[in-house]
């Protein structure tokens, strides 16, 4: 009934072509992240899907109906723009129950939604003010409240939470989510933030130049990338990608053959990718500190590595000067490989834990 | 403390003073003397000017001419300001939504950018009977001409629309810099609702646009009580005063019959008038309009 | 040190003025306003003779400044005169002597014009045309720009409907015969147009003095515009579109009208001499010029310019002054100023001059204006011109347009009138 399903979709404005041959699907009630870098045809995408942008080529099947040349409100579905775009002239009741109007809804039917709604999002006692009178997070309430009380089985985001502060926009991440669950709504959600999608999304659609790169859960995404792109992307700091030559008894870092080999591929055009968690300290191959960034509950070290600079995350405060010599080491399972040539995922990577 | 208040107050002022001294001059200092002068007879050598207290504004009250005047006045605001606003907003909202129409917009703007002489003279070009444009065109199709000018019935009208002509393209301008500082994920949050084209307007683009719409109507009223000049080029306030309006009045008793003090009471009646319908405006409309 | 430098500043300025008076006994600098009422390029004739003037006389420098209509001409003369700036001389309109009377802005030809020759000078106009400037027995204004109404008939019409071209009609009877012959039933020609916006009044002066009345006293003082039959005048007027069908609806347009006639859209006009110059140069086809027709006499008003000598002027000034005027209503001037526009030649030696003579044979019509000054009557003026004029003219055009009667809007007028008139009787 709310599933939607892509079959190549396209999207050009004169010459330049903005998504390429899109193909993917959300199950009802799944919260899907459409994620990736600003200009890699995320949104334009969900407005496709939502019939505010025609689509070039391609077909949008919402429902297993072909919706594609349907107008935006016959898809049944319903939208939280970035700028929340609350109509400024109506006050918090107004703009949640605008929609509800314009489809000449009753009256008691309506009041009821706003009452059920108003409750869920905690806009209780502000339903008389105007937009312009409210906080950010209240006004991305309402804009929630709108969403949830035209009852459509699927609500679109556009990078909801982008003008909310730090705080802010974890508390509304995790209601969001809560609420997605507990209405059983089907979202797709697009977002910039890696850390929203890791934690909201059932599934990401990782986006590159217009293209699909990885899609998958968060947990595979972040466990198995799959090419030094979506590796980059995810995880804070990035995975550290790791040049590798040829040695002689396997693949030496570069710049750093005195260390040895280091892993038993030949090494040419190798990435070498380690998260910087999984590194540990103590043991290990010699690298010099080039640089410490405290953070409270990690500390983030940059070190030396060859020819290129590596950074590691560990656990608590971790004391050293710069240029001070530590020895880094790590399991097996935490290596990934790259092709360094096309940067996807080589099919000789030690099988993740 | 006290000092230092009273310092910073002194910065204020003399911050403060050339504004002030420049509309105390050019403003303020005018208006009391045109109020000033409405109380007094007029005067020449031989009978010198002296003080008659309200006698001018009594003339009026008792002078078919003003009120007749006035009427006009009242015609000619309530048929230009509504129509030219109305059009102004449906010009502008035709040329935002084709976007690069440069030569649509200027279309429409160039009757604003004519002088009013030049406009009245080509209107006049219109009007004329038999050789005018309107007449020949009425011509082709077998139906009679009129004395657009001559006849008090066409008269106001001719005027009215001349003046709907050359201030439908200036509001424009407002509205369509109002249209263009819109959201436009409003437009797509109502389209997402199922609002048509003109639920959208009434609903939402058209509330949205009242801090406009009071701008233009706070103008459109005033100019329709200072535009004058058409007068001088089409009617000349005639036939028998059919289409005089207030300013041409003043002018009259100022230039024609160098009655200096009646025209000051007139015009202290044309400012008392503005005034009111300003703040009136303001007002009662102002609450209504602003929604931030 | 101030000090010093004042009394410098004194002294040079003392010498400096010393200079400037020296220099100004030689060089005399002339301000005149002047309007232009009817069409083509009246300007640049003004322009020549000035240049003229001041080959003659090396002396004075002339600024001669088109200002408009005769109403604005007035207007921005005395708004110059009262933002400081020096207007020794202007043409304005000849019916606003009392205002500028009242305004104390003139001073009387007789105080500059002593010697037995300007005496003399001031009397070798036509006395019809000095009525409007003689008041209370002195000379206010002299000719200049001047007209009377005449009647432009188009002779093609005339001949296409049967009736002789040479002998318009000579009676508001025969008029409303011919025009109603004249008059074309689709609406493509009418018979007769008077026009009644811009100087209604003086179209209107005409029609009284044709039915034997004059609109006012010879001091300015009493109107009589509910004389009955001034008010069969007026009915006369509107029954010439209300019930003969010869004129159009309405006002008819003063400044349109000339072209009116030129495209065959009027066969009849009553028009300013004035205009006679450019309707011969435009005119398509073979137009003639008759004297008014008459109801009980023949008669017109007199109109146009009148020049006038301003009070704030040095008295070097207002001499050069009346020589400017002197040479501008010489015979000789006064006959090419006439050939050049229409208007009538001022005085009557200007008609003895060979160029004028010459022209009038060559082209008859430019001798009616003259003719018609015998029966010519003063133009409207009174006190309180501008009101009383605009009463006058109120009435008339309520009338035209059907919205009061003649008697009326007449009364209206009068009662009116006697009321601002009042204090000055």
């Amino acid at each position: 009934m709310a599933d939607i399903r892509l079959e190549g979709i396209c999207k050009s404005w004169g010459d330049s072509r903005v998504v390429k041959d899109l193909h993917f699907s959300v199950k009802a009630g799944e919260f899907l992240v459409l994620l990736g870098p600003s200009g890699c045809g995320k949104s334009t995408t969900l407005r496709m899907i939502a019939g505010l942008e025609e689509v070039s080529a391609g077909r949008v099947f919402i429902g297993g109906t072909d919706v594609t040349g349907h107008a935006p409100s016959r898809r049944g579905l319903s939208m939280v723009f970035q700028s929340y775009a609350l109509f400024p002239h109506l006050n918090v009741a107004e703009n949640i129950v605008f929609g509800l109007k314009v489809r000449r809804l009753g009256r008691a039917e309506r009041d009821e939604r706003l009452k059920r709604v108003a409750a869920l999002v905690g806009l209780d006692g502000l339903l008389d003010r105007k937009p312009a009178q409210l906080s950010g997070g209240q006004r991305q309430r309402v804009a929630l409240a709108r969403s949830i009380a035209a009852e459509h089985p699927i609500c679109l985001m556009d990078e909801p939470l982008s003008n909310l502060d730090a705080k802010l926009r974890h508390d509304m991440r995790v209601e969001i989510r809560a609420l997605q669950q507990r209405l059983g709504m089907t979202v797709i959600y697009v977002t910039h933030d890696q850390v929203e999608a890791m934690s909201m999304a059932d599934r990401i659609v990782l986006m590159r130049d217009g293209r699909i790169e990885q899609e998958a859960t968060p947990e595979e995404i972040y466990a198995r990338p799959a090419s030094d792109f979506v590796a980059r992307f995810i995880g804070l700091p990035p995975m550290n990608l790791i040049r590798l030559a040829p040695g002689t008894d396997g693949a030496v870092i570069d710049g750093a053959p005195e260390i040895g080999a280091i892993h038993p591929s030949p090494g040419h055009d190798t990435l070498l990718g380690i998260r910087p968690e999984h590194i540990r300290l103590g043991q290990g191959i010699a690298a010099r500190v080039v640089a410490i960034d405290y953070h409270g509950a990690d500390t983030v070290i940059s070190a030396q590595l060859g020819a290129q600079v590596v950074q590691i995350r560990a656990p608590g405060r971790f004391h050293a000067q710069s240029g001070e010599e530590i020895r880094l080491s790590w399991p097996p399972e935490a290596a990934h490989l790259f092709d360094a040539g096309n940067g996807m995922r080589r099919a000789d990577n030690p099988r993740p834990t | 403390m006290s000092k230092r208040v009273t310092k910073q107050a002194l910065t204020g002022w003399l911050l403060v003073l050339p504004a002030v001294t420049v509309l105390a001059a050019f403003t303020h200092f005018p208006i009391v003397r045109t109020m000033v002068e409405s109380l007094y007879s007029k005067g020449n050598p031989v009978r010198p000017s002296h003080f008659i207290g309200l006698d001018n504004y009594a003339n009026f009250a008792a002078d078919p001419v003003f009120w007749k005047v006035l009427g006009n006045n009242a015609i000619f605001a309530l048929g230009t300001v509504p129509v030219s606003m109305a059009l102004a907003l449906v010009m502008a909202l035709w040329v935002q939504s084709r976007s690069g129409k440069a030569v649509l917009r200027l279309a429409y703007f160039l009757p604003t950018m004519l002088p009013m002489i030049a406009a009245a003279n080509i209107w006049l070009f219109f009007y004329t009977p038999d050789i005018g444009l309107l007449d020949q065109l009425l011509g082709t199709f077998g139906l009679p001409g009129r004395n657009w000018l001559g006849d008090p019935a066409t008269v106001m009208p001719c005027l009215m629309a001349m003046t709907i002509w050359k201030e439908a393209g200036f509001f424009m301008i407002f509205y369509l810099a109002a249209l263009q500082g819109m959201s436009p994920e409003l437009r797509e949050a109502a389209l997402l609702e199922g609002c048509g084209r003109f639920t959208y307007f009434r609903r939402v683009l058209f509330p949205l646009l009242m801090p406009t719409s009071l701008f233009v109507l706070v103008n459109a009223v005033l100019n329709a009580f200072k535009l004058v000049d058409h007068l001088f080029i089409l009617t000349k306030g005639g036939p028998s005063n059919a289409s005089n309006l207030l300013l041409y009045y003043i002018y009259e008793h100022a230039f024609a019959f160098y009655d200096l003090p009646a025209a000051a009471a007139l015009t202290v009646v044309l400012l008392l008038g503005l005034a009111i319908l300003a703040i009136s405006q303001f007002v009662f409309l102002d609450k209504r309009v602003h929604y931030r | 040190m101030f000090g010093r430098f004042t009394r410098a500043a004194a002294t040079a300025a003392t010498i400096l003025g010393l200079a400037g008076t020296a220099a100004q006994a030689k060089d005399i600098e002339l301000t005149m306003y002047y309007p232009v009422s009817v069409g083509g390029p009246l300007t640049k004739v003004v322009d020549g003779m000035v240049a003229d003037f001041q080959k003659d006389n090396p002396g004075i420098k002339v600024n001669a400044i088109y200002a408009g209509n005769y109403d604005d001409t007035r207007v921005k003369a005395l708004a110059a005169l009262k933002g400081g700036q020096p207007v020794q001389l202007s043409v304005l309109f000849s019916i606003d002597a009392y205002e500028l009377m009242e305004q104390d802005a003139v001073i009387p030809f007789d105080d500059v014009a002593q010697s037995a020759e300007d005496k003399e000078w001031l009397k070798s106009f036509y006395p019809g045309l000095m009525a409007n400037g003689v008041i209370n027995g002195k000379t206010w204004g002299i000719p200049f720009q001047r007209s009377t109404i005449v009647m432009y008939y188009n002779k093609d019409a005339f001949r296409e409907v049967g009736l002789n071209p040479d002998q318009p009609p000579a009676t508001w009877k025969d008029m409303v015969t011919a025009a109603k012959k004249l008059t074309k039933q689709d609406g493509s020609r009418w018979g007769l147009a008077i026009p009644s916006t811009g100087y209604p009044y003086w179209m209107f002066g005409a029609l009284a003095k044709q039915n034997g009345e004059l609109l006012m006293s010879a001091d300015g003082t009493k109107t009589f515009f509910n004389k009955p039959n001034v008010v069969e005048a007026l009915q006369f007027w509107r029954d010439l579109s209300a019930k003969d069908k010869v004129m159009s609806e309405g006002t008819v347009e003063w400044g349109t009208l000339r072209q009116s006639f030129l495209e065959g859209k009027a066969a009849m006009i009553w028009h300013s001499t004035g205009n006679l110059t450019a309707i011969r140069k435009d005119a398509k086809f073979d137009f003639g010029v008759a004297m008014l027709p008459g109801n009980r006499e023949p008669g017109s008003p007199t109109g146009g310019g009148n020049f006038y000598l301003f009070k704030k002027s040095t008295p070097e000034e207002r001499a050069a002054s009346l020589k400017l005027i002197k040479f501008m209503t010489a015979p000789e001037r006064a006959a090419q100023w006439s050939i050049a526009t229409g208007y009538m030649g001022v005085s009557p030696e200007s008609y003895e001059t060979d160029a004028l003579k010459a022209y009038i044979k060559d082209f008859p019509q430019a001798a009616v204006a003259r003719d018609q000054l015998k029966v010519a009557t003063a133009e409207l003026a009174t006190y309180q011109s501008g009101r009383v004029r605009k009463l006058l003219d109120d009435a008339i055009q309520a009338t035209l347009t059907g919205s009061k009667t003649a008697k009326a809007a007449l009364d209206d007028a009068q009662e009116q009138a006697d009321r601002l008139l009042k204090p000055y009787r």
